[in-house]
């Protein structure tokens, strides 16, 4: 074999991933000494990049990509070679995430594998915090390491049981589901029967907690001082090793301070310095009432919006078994029906939502008219993920010219699916969509943007952009009769399980394309 | 968590005019689509925050040129956080790589419709080999077993379709040259 030849095949064999050491090591020399191979190298991947993007777009799981669409009449099914061919694809098609984590467990990223938790205690409640080199939100898991709280107030729970309110500014290092280092600051602790022995070290002090409730205060300067609430707790000197019973006790009502010399003082309790559960609670509330009210005014102002096709407040109306479209525009069809689905509370606790739980749950409506651009934003709370499609918004069947699908893959993107051709799906767009541990549970905005006039479709979630795609093909979009949460397949094909799992407590549908500061803002108004 | 950029319209379009260069941009400098995919989350992102600080006026700097130069950045933070990953290209030559790819990018979009038209010039099972080896999530082991061939023989398939698209895009670019010229 000559030398070029060899050279192609190196490439052909790192296009491909085939390459061993050795191969790779003789491919970078022979592309160090010749600008021309690199170029060809360049031009491979290039290629590949290309290839993958229209293999992508052409296989792009359509919503109704069911079998009824691979269905043997169907021009692109006659295409195949080999039934093999068709197997891969049907395949593809009918059970993407799980063929993929079936047949190639090492070609998918993280998003399939199994979600690890390095916490030892959850955020529990978050007021106005910030965090030193870390953003960290209401029911995030702590790891280990170094917290430090420059302003705000927040309530942690210690995997082991043990609840901590700490005020800023304070340094606190997690040690581990039972144990911490309180370096500076405020700190309340609640340590129920099952925490006992949750220890908390400071410069000064180990204090081992024997089911209870302190208050601790650490001063760079000063030292440490303990106020013991309720029940008993034990001090030991730093760095002695600690023996349970031969420690310092302190009982309910007793205080101590330690100096940063290690004298010792008696010191009057006064639970009044430290914040309480209540009182954390109470500015929680204040804080929810403001956002809700804040959200209440920015929606008036949308009332009056004539690009409002549909507005979807989910308050509840006279009938409970309709959800009312709040927008200008005037038709029946846009009220939706709710079937399964239960009313239950959104971002706050006064605000309505609606609960979908059950695979049957669903809202059915029916927008009519067609239009060049669409916009749809939801507030919505993912409580379960396991199915493979999770509806949003979804017109009814499939192949129709404009029908509109809206949902979220399990395997990790949100796409818009715009139907315009049997053999082409180039049309639909995706993003990426990561779903953290610490995402369930918690209310998001998602939002897509249809522009005709830009060609372009983009996703957003909580006002960010997660991508942005341009369109081969532009279509007028028409909704029709159509479901929130849930999708009618044709009638012949498959009933695969795909609701929403979770809460929606807000749907907007305009027939434009709007900008993507007013996606921000919607979400910075209606943010929880 | 928010960020405050000036969320203009106009980086959309811009990011999505330009999308397919920064990605083949990327791509010929990592060696599988893991990296790739992440490597383009992240610098989209980056692009969208730092959007205000990109000037359309400045001389020499063209959207893509700047985007380049994020991505270039970013595939740099990648190698240095998978620095022990197998079969990444040196530093030395990661450097030559990388200031030649821009010029080939850049070339992307006619690239790539040049590609669409090669496409249908290609038989029809291969046609659909393309499709099922460069689907998403799909290694090319599993490809090859699923279309009932040995990974060598769809190794030598692809090294074949490969040549034969690039000659096609090749007498593309420089038709289109050409006809530009006259």
């Amino acid at each position: 074999m000559n030398s070029t030849n060899r050279h192609l095949e190196l490439i052909n064999g790192y296009c491909s991933g085939s390459l061993d050491e050795q191969a790779f090591a003789e491919l970078e020399t022979a592309l160090r000494g010749d600008q021309g191979l690199r170029r060809q190298l360049l031009e491979h991947r290039m290629l590949d990049s290309g290839l993958r993007g229209i293999a992508s777009a052409d296989l792009r799981i359509s919503p109704s990509s069911d079998e009824h669409k691979q269905g043997a009449n169907t021009p692109l099914q006659r295409r195949f070679a080999t039934w093999a061919l068709a197997a891969a694809i049907a395949a593809l098609s009918v059970g993407f995430t799980f063929w993929v984590l079936r047949r190639t467990p090492s070609n998918r990223i993280a998003r399939v594998q199994p979600i690890l938790d390095h916490g030892v205690a959850v955020l529990t409640k978050v007021v106005d915090a910030k965090w030193q080199g870390r953003v960290a939100r209401q029911g995030d898991s702590m790891a280990p390491g170094p917290w430090n709280l420059l302003s705000g107030v927040v309530e942690l729970e210690f995997y082991s049981g043990a609840s901590v309110i700490l005020e800023a500014p304070a340094r606190l290092e997690i040690v581990s589901a039972n144990r911490g280092i309180l370096h500076a600051g405020k700190m309340r602790a609640q340590v129920p029967l099952h925490a006992q022995g949750f220890t908390m070290n400071t410069n000064e002090v180990q204090l081992v907690d024997l089911g209870t409730s302190f208050g601790m205060q650490v001063s760079p300067d000063t030292g440490t001082a303990v106020h013991v609430f309720d029940g008993m707790v034990e001090l030991f000197e730093t760095g002695r090793e600690r023996r349970l019973g031969e420690g310092y006790e302190l009982f309910a009502g007793e205080g101590r301070h330690v100096d940063r010399m290690g004298e010792a003082s008696t010191i009057e309790v006064s639970p009044a310095e430290f914040m309480s559960p209540a009182e954390i609670e109470r500015r929680l509330q204040v804080r929810s009432q403001r956002r809700h009210e804040i959200w209440q005014s920015s929606t008036s102002e949308l009332r009056d919006d004539d690009r409002l096709l549909a507005r979807y407040d989910f308050e509840r109306s006279d009938d409970a078994r309709t959800l009312a479209n709040r927008s200008r525009r005037m038709h029946d069809g846009l009220n939706g029906a709710i079937i399964g689905a239960r009313w239950c509370y959104g971002r706050w606790p006064t605000k309505g939502a609606i609960d979908f739980k059950r695979p049957g749950d669903r809202i059915r409506i029916e927008v009519p008219g067609k239009s060049s651009s669409l916009t749809m934003a939801a507030w919505l709370r993912i409580d379960g993920f396991d199915n493979q499609f999770h509806s949003l918004l979804l017109s009814d069947g499939w192949d129709r010219l404009g029908a509109v699908h809206w949902q979220i893959h399990r395997d990790g993107f949100v796409e818009l699916a715009v139907w315009h051709s049997a053999v082409d799906r180039t049309n639909n767009s995706r993003a990426s969509f990561e779903m953290r541990p610490s995402d369930f549970g918690r209310w998001m905005q998602l939002a897509v943007v249809y522009d005709g006039e830009s060609s372009t479709v983009t996703h957003y979630r909580d006002g960010e952009l997660l991508g942005s795609a341009l369109l081969p093909t532009v279509v007028p979009l028409e909704i029709a009769k159509a479901e929130i949460a849930n999708w009618t397949p044709p009638l012949d094909s498959s009933r695969q399980v795909r609701h929403f799992n979770g809460r929606m407590d807000e749907m907007l549908i305009f027939d434009s394309a709007l900008p993507a500061n007013e996606i921000v803002a919607l979400y910075e108004n209606g943010k929880p | 968590m928010h960020p405050t950029p000036p969320h203009d319209e106009s980086f959309l379009r811009l990011f999505a005019q330009h999308e397919g260069s920064v990605r083949a941009f990327v791509t010929s400098l990592l060696p599988h689509w893991e990296a790739v995919d992440e490597v383009m989350q992240e610098t989209s992102l980056v692009m969208w925050r730092k959007f205000d600080q990109f000037d359309p006026d400045r001389p020499g700097t063209s959207f893509v040129d700047w985007a380049f130069m994020i991505a270039r950045y970013e595939v740099l933070m990648y190698r240095r956080k998978k620095a022990t990953d197998r079969l990444v290209f040196s530093d030395d030559l990661y450097e030559l790589l990388a200031s030649e790819a821009a010029d080939v990018a850049a070339l992307q979009p006619d690239r790539d419709r040049a590609l669409r038209g090669c496409l249908d010039k290609l038989e029809a099972t291969q046609r659909e080999l393309v499709r099922v080896a460069y689907a998403d999530g799909i290694s090319i082991k599993d490809a090859a077993q699923q279309i009932g061939r040995t990974p060598t023989g769809l190794y030598k398939a692809l090294a074949r379709i490969r040549r034969t698209l690039l000659r096609c895009i090749e007498a593309c670019l420089a038709e289109k040259k050409s006809m530009g010229s006259a």
